[in-house]
């Protein structure tokens, strides 16, 4: 453990955010390591006092004093009474709310004051209103009905609604039984002086018009300024007859506190035009109004607006009208300024047109002109002045920038001298994934990385025309000599397997467990839409033995359709169809998954495979390389068998891909269109899905004699030491059934012309040419292994080849099909051994050797020996 | 027990009456958590004219987000909560402010920021808490303090909770140093 590590490992350890072995790791350590013993203290130490420091300090003693009054202005805000004119009111209110903030039981006491001030005050306000008004019979009833409702209401009003509910119930209450010891006394007193005004009514409603301004202010919470505002305010007003003749009403208004006239105060005739401005002496004049009822109503900014209803003008006759306001707090309603701040769309672009000098462009034109925002990483969006890029874009930019598809690096295999390495060992490849990959890239217009070009997947992705095993043996030997087209002085050598085909209904039943990423990064129209394009034209291929499940891994793994046959179709089709990308992955978490489903569904005699549908990305859970193969590796002696199907491009992790199929005895195909998904899964399904012969490896055996040096053209990563041919624990590659593999070799005859570097004849050991060697006409001998897929033992097949070169013209089109597509090969890995090769003569030998090409994929072929010729030619 | 339940209660009356828009019982409320508010801010921002002046924010924000509280966890907590919030976003304000335009005449704060505390000023916890540079002291108070887990924090600030982590590994050798650990 390193010394920064143990110290971050120690603070985790404290705050028990550590799993069990780092813990037991920790307390090893800090057995052994005093210095660490005393950090883990002292740290210890000091989280413990933060711990124990007091969570709560007394703050200021104002610090609530102060938000008392904020918090006051930001309720009366909420009622939109923004503005306050008479201070003297406003301090009034505000005092009380103090009082009613600081002291509950003070408030109360507050109210009753209030409550006995109104009585009073209310008291005298009825007797004057009856006093004056014209006797009114029912008075009593429309008072005393009431009182019964609100003292029975006031029994069982709630505790909690004390401060609010009894202030106006027991207010009212005192105020009404007040009233009506009034008008028990107004009955004992009948004679009432008659109104001298005829043309205004009596308020319908006394209780509410009557109570009087002072009660009003006083029992001010925000709400009651609000109502009391609206109300009308009759007791404000005398009305008095004017003299014949006239026809218009006049009035003054004064200042109910003062008495003193008020300027400018608006008089309307309400839903009329009519009305005037009062002047100095605070007078108005309303003329020209025609005979009718009216409502008045005064206003001005400061006082509380007063309204008069039914004001009677009749012809002859007008009204007279004083108005007594009351200064009050304003309402305007606040002024609401929206202004539109449009949404930010990272899809939409503007354009702007700047302007600028000609000549300034003249001179910077060129390579000099660079605008911002030129480069993909450069567009800034700014919101005022502040850059808003998200982390994603900054990911994407990146990506965009880094290209984090991921290829091993190849080294290339160089001629080797016969007489010292005799014997060359390889494992077959039947994957072609290379062979897509490299396709996407020229059809995107650019030239494949090197490391991406895999000559022998190139090669292997076509089909070739080699005869079909006969007596039993998986698969049919097929060898070829000629002149190696890129270099006059050298042989090739092809040597071809071809797989038994197996017709569909023969296959053994399949149990196959797909494991689909659906992670973020699988996102794109070329991934998980491919990949369920794809596993639908599988669905379409499987039988009723057949068994299918879909395991599903982001974030976390899950199964999405559980084991189901392969007639059920529907259901198989509808769960492909609900997948959908999103969130990170989590590849080692869903490869456990999946195999524990295959497990669960293992059929003895049958095809049992996790097929991986991926862009390769795993970055959760088992994510060591290492760990991952060994799971696989462990699997596929169970009989379960991993293909993984690569999707995608720019996070394409092609390395890993090819490692995890080749651990599996699988497949590993590239599929990056719809075409190529056709291909693997119905083209080549009983390929992909169905082994017939495992751990398949080669062995030739150079007759030096004969050869100089030799060559194995790809194969790179999959070239075996001497020793492995002949062990049977050593995996090697698996051939399915109808699969070809094709293998080249390049060979320098004895005599030619090589470079390579001397090595000393080996002074204990004889390694002279023996008599075999020099009668035979044998050039070479093919050695094959395989294992028969259920079987632990390998098989032999020995396949000696003469030494018969045949001309380049007369060879078969598999020959120069397969050199065309070495050459072709050689020359995007920009090979040091591509002699004279070069585009023209790769595409003149493949047009040749074309053949019947029944699904175009030959044609397609020479379209990229053509695109890039053109490519290598603009790039020179 | 007895006297808990009745806190409780008065307290959940208070949160009632304080919702139907009575600020007394609002205030008493906060005035009942005003030193843990007061505390975290004072903390997290090492200055007692903002610790009071977002402490008010804090109760003033309170008042208005008030009709969201459901009362799911207590009071208290919920104020602590945007008491935090409040605190960050007067950070994250002053961030942006201070990243166009660099306040000189500040320089008290300037140099607090620059970590330029000389070793030999050996101080007490507290005081150690509030020289720490702004990021690592507001993951030591809100994580060792108060209380909060990295992913919490994270969240808060916008940060990995890796990066939470880091940081409260470097506070807490800084506080060693500058409390002669």
């Amino acid at each position: 453990m390193n010394e920064k590590h143990v110290l971050d490992l120690i603070h985790d350890y404290i705050d028990g955010t550590i799993n069990d072995t780092q813990r037991k790791m920790v307390e090893l350590h800090i057995m052994q390591c005093e210095s660490c013993r005393k950090e883990l203290d002292s740290i210890r130490t000091l989280v413990d006092e933060l711990k124990s420091l007091p969570k709560s300090i007394n703050p200021p003693a104002d610090i609530l004093t102060d938000i008392e009054s904020k918090l006051s202005v930001k309720e009366l805000e909420s009622l939109e009474v923004d503005h306050r004119r008479n201070g003297k009111v406003e301090k009034k209110i505000f005092r009380f709310v103090d009082y009613f903030n600081t002291n509950k039981v003070q408030a109360a006491w507050y109210f009753r004051a209030a409550a006995m001030l109104t009585v009073l005050v209310g008291a005298f306000a009825v007797w004057f209103t009856l006093r004056t008004s014209p006797p009114q019979r029912d008075i009593t009833d429309i008072i005393t009905q009431p009182i019964n409702e609100i003292e029975s209401t006031k029994k069982q009003s709630d505790v909690l609604d004390k401060s609010k509910s009894t202030e106006p119930t027991s207010a009212l209450k005192k105020e009404q039984t007040s009233k009506s010891k009034v008008s028990e006394k107004q009955a004992s007193e009948p004679e009432q002086p008659k109104l001298a005004v005829e043309n205004a009514q009596i308020p319908t409603k006394p209780i509410t018009t009557q109570k009087p301004q002072e009660q009003l202010m006083a029992a001010a919470t925000p709400d009651s300024i609000v109502a009391k505002i609206d109300s009308t305010q009759k007791s404000m007003y005398q009305i008095t007859q004017l003299e014949k003749g006239s026809n218009k009403i006049v009035g003054r208004v004064i200042d109910a506190t003062s008495g003193d006239p008020i300027v400018a105060v608006n008089v309307l005739a309400v839903g009329t035009t009519r009305g005037a401005v009062t002047d100095m002496d605070g007078k108005f004049t309303i003329v020209g109004i025609p005979p009718g009822s009216y409502t008045l109503r005064a206003s001005k900014v400061g006082y509380a607006a007063l309204e008069m209803r039914d004001v009677k003008v009749e012809n002859d006759k007008g009204a007279q009208l004083n108005f007594r306001m009351k200064s009050s707090e304003v309402q305007i309603s606040g002024v609401t300024i929206t202004a539109e701040r449009p949404m930010i769309n990272h899809l939409a672009t503007s354009t702007v047109r700047v302007q600028s000098n000609n000549e300034e462009l003249k001179t910077k034109q060129g390579n000099n002109l660079f605008l911002r925002g030129g480069r993909n990483n450069e567009v800034q969006y700014l919101v005022d002045g502040v850059p808003v890029t998200s982390k994603l874009d900054r990911l994407q930019t990146q990506q965009r920038q880094f290209h984090t598809e991921e290829y091993d690096k190849i080294n290339e295999n160089e001629f080797l001298d016969a007489r010292q390495n005799p014997l060359s060992t390889f494992s077959i490849d039947v994957d072609n994934a290379s062979y897509s990959n490299v396709r996407r890239f020229i059809q995107d217009g650019q030239m494949p990385p090197k490391d991406a070009v895999r000559i022998e997947e190139l090669i292997n992705y076509f089909t070739y025309d080699y005869p079909q095993p006969k007596n039993g043996y998986p698969f049919s030997i097929t060898t070829e000599m000629s002149t190696c087209p890129w270099n006059g002085e050298h042989k090739l050598l092809l040597i071809g397997l071809q797989g038994k085909k197996i017709a569909m209904e023969n296959l053994p039943p399949s149990n196959l467990v797909f494991l689909l990423d659906v992670s973020g990064s699988m996102n794109e129209p070329n991934k998980l839409p491919l990949v369920k394009a794809a596993f639908r034209l599988l669905v379409d291929q499987l039988r009723e033995e057949d068994k299918v499940s879909i395991v599903v891994y982001a974030g976390r793994a899950g199964l999405v359709l559980p084991s189901t046959y392969g007639d059920e179709k529907e259901e198989i089709l509808h769960a492909i169809d609900q997948l959908q990308a999103g969130g990170s992955t989590a590849g080692g978490e869903g490869i456990l998954l999946a195999y524990k489903i295959a497990q669960e569904n293992f059929k003895k005699n049958g095809n049992n495979r996790v097929i991986l549908a991926t862009d390769g990305d795993f970055n959760v859970g088992i994510s060591s390389d290492a760990e991952l193969e060994r799971l696989i590796e462990e699997k596929r002696d169970l009989g379960i068998y991993l293909s993984v199907l690569g999707f995608g491009t720019g996070n394409y992790k092609d390395s890993k891909m090819e490692k995890l199929a080749d651990k599996g005895n699988g497949n590993y195909s590239y599929i990056d269109n719809l075409k190529e998904a056709r291909k693997v899964f119905v083209g080549q399904m009983a390929g992909t899905l169905f082994t017939i012969a495992k751990d398949v490896k080669l062995q030739i055996e150079f007759n030096p004699t004969k050869v100089k040096a030799y060559r194995l053209i790809g194969y790179e990563n999959r070239m075996l030491a001497k020793e492995d041919f002949n062990s049977d624990k050593k995996d090697a590659g698996e051939l399915g059934a109808g699969h070809s593999v094709t293998a080249l070799y390049e060979i320098i005859p004895s005599g030619g012309e090589v470079n390579l570097p001397e090595v000393d004849d080996l002074k204990y050991q004889d390694s002279r040419i023996n008599r075999i060697a020099k009668k035979t006409n044998e050039i070479l001998t093919v050695k094959f292994r395989y294992k028969p897929p259920k079987e632990s033992e390998s098989r032999l097949i020995v396949h000696p080849l003469e030494d018969e070169t045949a001309e380049l013209d007369e060879t078969s089109n598999n020959f120069r099909w397969a050199a065309s597509i070495a050459e072709f090969g050689m020359l995007l890995r920009d090979s040091q051994f591509k002699g004279s090769a070069s585009f023209r003569d790769a595409l003149e030998l493949a047009q040749d050797a074309r053949g019947k090409d029944r699904e175009g994929y030959r044609a397609e072929f020479i379209r990229f020996v053509e695109l890039c010729k053109d490519l290598a030619r603009s790039q020179k | 027990m007895e006297q808990e339940k009745q806190l409780l209660t008065d307290s959940a009356d208070l949160i009632h009456l304080a919702k139907t828009g009575d600020n007394a019982a609002f205030l008493q409320l906060c005035r009942e958590n005003s030193g843990r508010v007061y505390a975290v801010c004072l903390r997290m921002l090492a200055n007692t004219e903002l610790a009071k002046e977002l402490t008010q924010e804090t109760i003033v924000r309170a008042w208005q987000m008030l009709h969201s509280f459901r009362g799911e966890s207590p009071f208290g907590a919920w104020l602590h909560r945007i008491a935090v919030n409040a605190v960050l976003d007067h950070i994250r304000s002053q961030k942006r402010r201070s990243a166009r335009i660099q306040f000189t005449d500040d320089i008290e704060r300037f140099e607090r920021e620059e970590e330029q505390i000389s070793p030999e000023a050996l101080m007490d916890l507290e005081s150690a808490v509030a020289s720490l540079p702004l990021q690592a002291r507001t993951v030591v108070v809100l994580h060792d303090i108060e209380g909060y887990s990295h992913d919490e924090i994270g969240t808060m600030l916008g940060i990995a909770s890796g990066t939470s982590k880091a940081t409260l590994h470097r506070a807490r050798t800084l506080l060693k140093a500058r409390l002669g650990r």
